[in-house]
Protein backbone atom coordinates (compact mmCIF):
# COMPACT_ATOMS: atom_id res chain seq x y z
CA UNK A 1 0.00 0.00 0.00
CA UNK A 2 1.06 3.57 -0.64
CA UNK A 3 1.01 6.01 2.26
CA UNK A 4 -0.24 9.57 2.08
CA UNK A 5 1.16 11.89 4.72
CA UNK A 6 -0.73 15.10 5.40
CA UNK A 7 1.82 17.88 5.81
CA UNK A 8 0.33 21.00 4.24
CA UNK A 9 -1.25 22.81 7.18
CA UNK A 10 -0.30 26.18 8.62
CA UNK A 11 0.08 24.99 12.22
CA UNK A 12 -1.38 28.26 13.51
CA UNK A 13 -1.85 26.96 17.06
CA UNK A 14 1.91 26.61 17.28
CA UNK A 15 2.76 30.17 16.30
CA UNK A 16 5.31 31.71 16.59
CA UNK A 17 7.23 28.43 16.19
CA UNK A 18 5.53 27.78 12.88
CA UNK A 19 6.33 31.21 11.50
CA UNK A 20 9.68 29.89 10.36
CA UNK A 21 9.32 26.12 10.74
CA UNK A 22 6.47 24.11 9.25
CA UNK A 23 4.74 21.95 11.84
CA UNK A 24 5.95 18.62 10.39
CA UNK A 25 9.53 19.77 10.96
CA UNK A 26 9.04 20.57 14.65
CA UNK A 27 11.07 18.15 16.71
CA UNK A 28 10.30 15.60 19.38
CA UNK A 29 13.40 14.30 21.12
CA UNK A 30 15.63 15.83 18.46
CA UNK A 31 13.85 14.32 15.47
CA UNK A 32 11.27 15.97 13.24
CA UNK A 33 7.68 14.80 13.48
CA UNK A 34 7.57 13.81 9.84
CA UNK A 35 10.86 11.91 10.10
CA UNK A 36 9.54 9.97 13.07
CA UNK A 37 6.42 9.02 11.17
CA UNK A 38 8.22 8.00 7.99
CA UNK A 39 10.73 5.91 9.95
CA UNK A 40 7.88 4.10 11.70
CA UNK A 41 6.14 3.51 8.39
CA UNK A 42 9.30 2.17 6.74
CA UNK A 43 9.96 -0.16 9.66
CA UNK A 44 6.36 -1.32 9.32
CA UNK A 45 6.94 -2.35 5.73
CA UNK A 46 5.71 0.64 3.76
CA UNK A 47 7.97 1.92 1.00
CA UNK A 48 6.07 4.38 -1.16
CA UNK A 49 4.92 7.76 0.07
CA UNK A 50 2.90 10.72 -1.13
CA UNK A 51 3.23 13.91 0.90
CA UNK A 52 1.08 16.96 0.36
CA UNK A 53 2.86 20.22 1.03
CA UNK A 54 1.98 23.89 0.88
CA UNK A 55 2.93 26.26 3.70
CA UNK A 56 6.76 26.31 3.87
CA UNK A 57 6.52 23.24 1.70
CA UNK A 58 9.95 23.56 0.14
CA UNK A 59 11.52 23.12 3.58
CA UNK A 60 9.56 19.91 4.08
CA UNK A 61 10.50 18.66 0.63
CA UNK A 62 14.20 19.31 1.18
CA UNK A 63 14.19 17.78 4.66
CA UNK A 64 12.40 14.62 3.62
CA UNK A 65 14.39 14.16 0.41
CA UNK A 66 17.66 14.65 2.31
CA UNK A 67 16.68 12.39 5.22
CA UNK A 68 15.29 9.55 3.11
CA UNK A 69 17.39 9.28 -0.06
CA UNK A 70 16.41 6.27 -2.13
CA UNK A 71 12.89 6.11 -0.73
CA UNK A 72 10.13 6.61 -3.27
CA UNK A 73 8.44 9.86 -2.21
CA UNK A 74 6.13 11.99 -4.34
CA UNK A 75 4.98 15.45 -3.39
CA UNK A 76 1.54 16.87 -4.05
CA UNK A 77 2.07 20.61 -4.01
CA UNK A 78 -0.80 22.92 -3.06
CA UNK A 79 -0.69 26.66 -3.74
CA UNK A 80 -2.75 27.16 -0.59
CA UNK A 81 -3.48 24.39 1.95
CA UNK A 82 -6.51 22.42 0.79
CA UNK A 83 -7.39 20.89 4.12
CA UNK A 84 -7.29 17.20 4.93
CA UNK A 85 -9.97 16.29 2.40
CA UNK A 86 -8.90 18.63 -0.35
CA UNK A 87 -5.32 17.52 0.06
CA UNK A 88 -6.20 13.88 -0.50
CA UNK A 89 -8.50 14.72 -3.38
CA UNK A 90 -5.77 16.72 -5.11
CA UNK A 91 -3.35 13.81 -4.75
CA UNK A 92 -5.62 11.11 -6.15
CA UNK A 93 -3.84 10.98 -9.49
CA UNK A 94 -0.60 10.17 -7.69
CA UNK A 95 -2.24 7.79 -5.24
CA UNK A 96 -3.94 5.70 -7.91
CA UNK A 97 -6.93 3.42 -7.51
CA UNK A 98 -5.73 1.13 -4.74
CA UNK A 99 -6.41 1.63 -1.06
CA UNK A 100 -3.77 3.60 0.79
CA UNK A 101 -2.78 4.49 4.32
CA UNK A 102 -3.52 8.05 5.36
CA UNK A 103 -1.66 9.56 8.28
CA UNK A 104 -1.17 12.99 9.79
CA UNK A 105 2.42 14.17 9.89
CA UNK A 106 2.08 15.82 13.30
CA UNK A 107 1.28 12.83 15.47
CA UNK A 108 3.57 10.85 17.75
CA UNK A 109 2.51 7.28 18.36
CA UNK A 110 3.47 3.70 19.14
CA UNK A 111 0.55 2.18 17.24
CA UNK A 112 1.29 -1.08 15.48
CA UNK A 113 0.53 -0.39 11.82
CA UNK A 114 2.36 -3.39 10.39
CA UNK A 115 -0.73 -5.47 9.90
CA UNK A 116 -3.16 -2.90 8.54
CA UNK A 117 -5.35 -4.58 5.97
CA UNK A 118 -5.83 -2.97 2.57
CA UNK A 119 -9.22 -4.63 2.26
CA UNK A 120 -11.73 -1.86 2.85
CA UNK A 121 -14.64 -0.78 0.70
CA UNK A 122 -14.47 2.72 2.15
CA UNK A 123 -12.30 3.36 5.16
CA UNK A 124 -10.80 1.70 8.19
CA UNK A 125 -10.08 4.00 11.11
CA UNK A 126 -7.76 3.62 14.06
CA UNK A 127 -9.15 5.18 17.20
CA UNK A 128 -8.13 5.77 20.79
CA UNK A 129 -10.04 6.49 23.96
CA UNK A 130 -10.72 10.19 24.07
CA UNK A 131 -7.76 12.30 25.16
CA UNK A 132 -8.35 15.35 27.34
CA UNK A 133 -8.13 17.70 24.38
CA UNK A 134 -10.92 15.90 22.51
CA UNK A 135 -13.14 14.74 25.35
CA UNK A 136 -16.27 14.72 23.18
CA UNK A 137 -14.67 12.22 20.81
CA UNK A 138 -15.32 11.57 17.14
CA UNK A 139 -17.15 8.25 16.99
CA UNK A 140 -18.63 5.49 19.11
CA UNK A 141 -19.39 1.82 18.79
CA UNK A 142 -22.82 0.28 19.13
CA UNK A 143 -22.13 -3.42 19.35
CA UNK A 144 -20.05 -3.97 16.28
CA UNK A 145 -21.41 -0.91 14.48
CA UNK A 146 -19.51 2.31 14.12
CA UNK A 147 -21.78 5.24 14.92
CA UNK A 148 -21.54 8.94 15.54
CA UNK A 149 -23.72 10.20 18.33
CA UNK A 150 -24.75 13.81 18.48
CA UNK A 151 -22.90 15.14 21.46
CA UNK A 152 -20.33 13.02 23.21
CA UNK A 153 -18.66 10.04 21.57
CA UNK A 154 -16.35 7.44 23.05
CA UNK A 155 -13.36 7.38 20.73
CA UNK A 156 -11.10 9.76 18.88
CA UNK A 157 -9.79 9.19 15.38
CA UNK A 158 -5.99 9.11 15.49
CA UNK A 159 -5.61 10.48 11.99
CA UNK A 160 -4.40 7.06 10.88
CA UNK A 161 -6.63 5.14 8.51
CA UNK A 162 -6.80 3.01 5.42
CA UNK A 163 -8.71 4.79 2.68
CA UNK A 164 -10.33 3.49 -0.46
CA UNK A 165 -9.92 6.33 -2.97
CA UNK A 166 -13.36 5.55 -4.36
CA UNK A 167 -14.87 7.50 -1.47
CA UNK A 168 -13.49 10.68 -3.02
CA UNK A 169 -15.21 10.16 -6.34
CA UNK A 170 -17.88 12.74 -5.52
CA UNK A 171 -15.29 15.27 -4.38
CA UNK A 172 -12.94 15.33 -7.37
CA UNK A 173 -14.34 18.58 -8.72
CA UNK A 174 -14.79 20.29 -5.37
CA UNK A 175 -12.78 23.49 -5.24
CA UNK A 176 -11.19 25.00 -2.18
CA UNK A 177 -10.21 23.43 1.11
CA UNK A 178 -12.38 20.86 2.86
CA UNK A 179 -12.09 18.62 5.87
CA UNK A 180 -12.00 14.86 5.41
CA UNK A 181 -13.88 14.13 8.62
CA UNK A 182 -16.72 16.59 8.20
CA UNK A 183 -17.10 16.49 4.44
CA UNK A 184 -16.22 12.91 3.60
CA UNK A 185 -16.41 10.63 6.61
CA UNK A 186 -19.62 11.94 8.11
CA UNK A 187 -21.56 12.96 5.03
CA UNK A 188 -20.64 10.14 2.71
CA UNK A 189 -20.47 7.11 4.97
CA UNK A 190 -23.51 5.26 6.16
CA UNK A 191 -22.87 6.19 9.75
CA UNK A 192 -26.01 6.51 11.79
CA UNK A 193 -26.33 9.73 13.74
CA UNK A 194 -27.94 9.03 17.08
CA UNK A 195 -29.67 11.50 19.35
CA UNK A 196 -28.28 11.45 22.89
CA UNK A 197 -30.48 9.51 25.31
CA UNK B 1 -18.27 -1.81 26.40
CA UNK B 2 -15.38 -4.14 25.85
CA UNK B 3 -12.48 -2.45 24.12
CA UNK B 4 -10.36 -4.79 22.11
CA UNK B 5 -6.73 -4.02 21.56
CA UNK B 6 -6.00 -3.58 17.85
CA UNK B 7 -8.89 -5.85 16.88
CA UNK B 8 -11.02 -4.73 13.92
CA UNK B 9 -14.61 -3.78 14.67
CA UNK B 10 -16.74 -3.74 11.56
CA UNK B 11 -20.00 -2.45 10.27
CA UNK B 12 -21.15 -2.75 6.70
CA UNK B 13 -19.30 0.28 5.46
CA UNK B 14 -16.84 1.67 7.95
CA UNK B 15 -14.46 -0.35 10.10
CA UNK B 16 -12.45 0.77 13.05
CA UNK B 17 -10.05 -0.60 15.56
CA UNK B 18 -9.31 0.79 18.97
CA UNK B 19 -5.78 0.88 20.28
CA UNK B 20 -4.39 1.54 23.73
CA UNK B 21 -0.98 2.48 22.36
CA UNK B 22 0.55 5.90 22.93
CA UNK B 23 -0.82 8.54 20.60
CA UNK B 24 -0.32 12.28 20.79
CA UNK B 25 -1.61 14.92 18.40
CA UNK B 26 1.08 17.57 18.78
CA UNK B 27 -1.16 20.43 17.67
CA UNK B 28 -0.47 22.69 20.65
CA UNK B 29 2.54 23.71 22.71
CA UNK B 30 1.30 21.64 25.64
CA UNK B 31 0.95 18.48 23.58
CA UNK B 32 4.26 19.01 21.80
CA UNK B 33 5.85 19.34 25.22
CA UNK B 34 4.04 16.20 26.37
CA UNK B 35 5.37 14.29 23.38
CA UNK B 36 8.89 15.42 24.21
CA UNK B 37 8.44 14.20 27.79
CA UNK B 38 7.06 10.82 26.76
CA UNK B 39 9.67 10.15 24.10
CA UNK B 40 12.58 11.69 26.03
CA UNK B 41 14.15 8.35 26.89
CA UNK B 42 13.36 6.41 23.73
CA UNK B 43 16.97 6.16 22.60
Amino acid sequence: MKVMILAAGYGRRLLPLTEVTPKPLLEVNGKSLIQRNIETLISSGFDEFVINISYLGQMIKEHVSHTFPGIKISFSEEVEPLGTGGGVSAALDILGKDTFVLINSDICHDINIKNLSSDTESAHLIGVKNPDHNSDGDFSLDGDRLIIKEGKNDFTWTGISVINPAIFSNFRDQEGPFDIWKSVMISLFRIKLLQPK
Amino acid sequence: MEISNDKPIQNKTVTAEITHSNWIDTGTFERLELANKIYKDEN
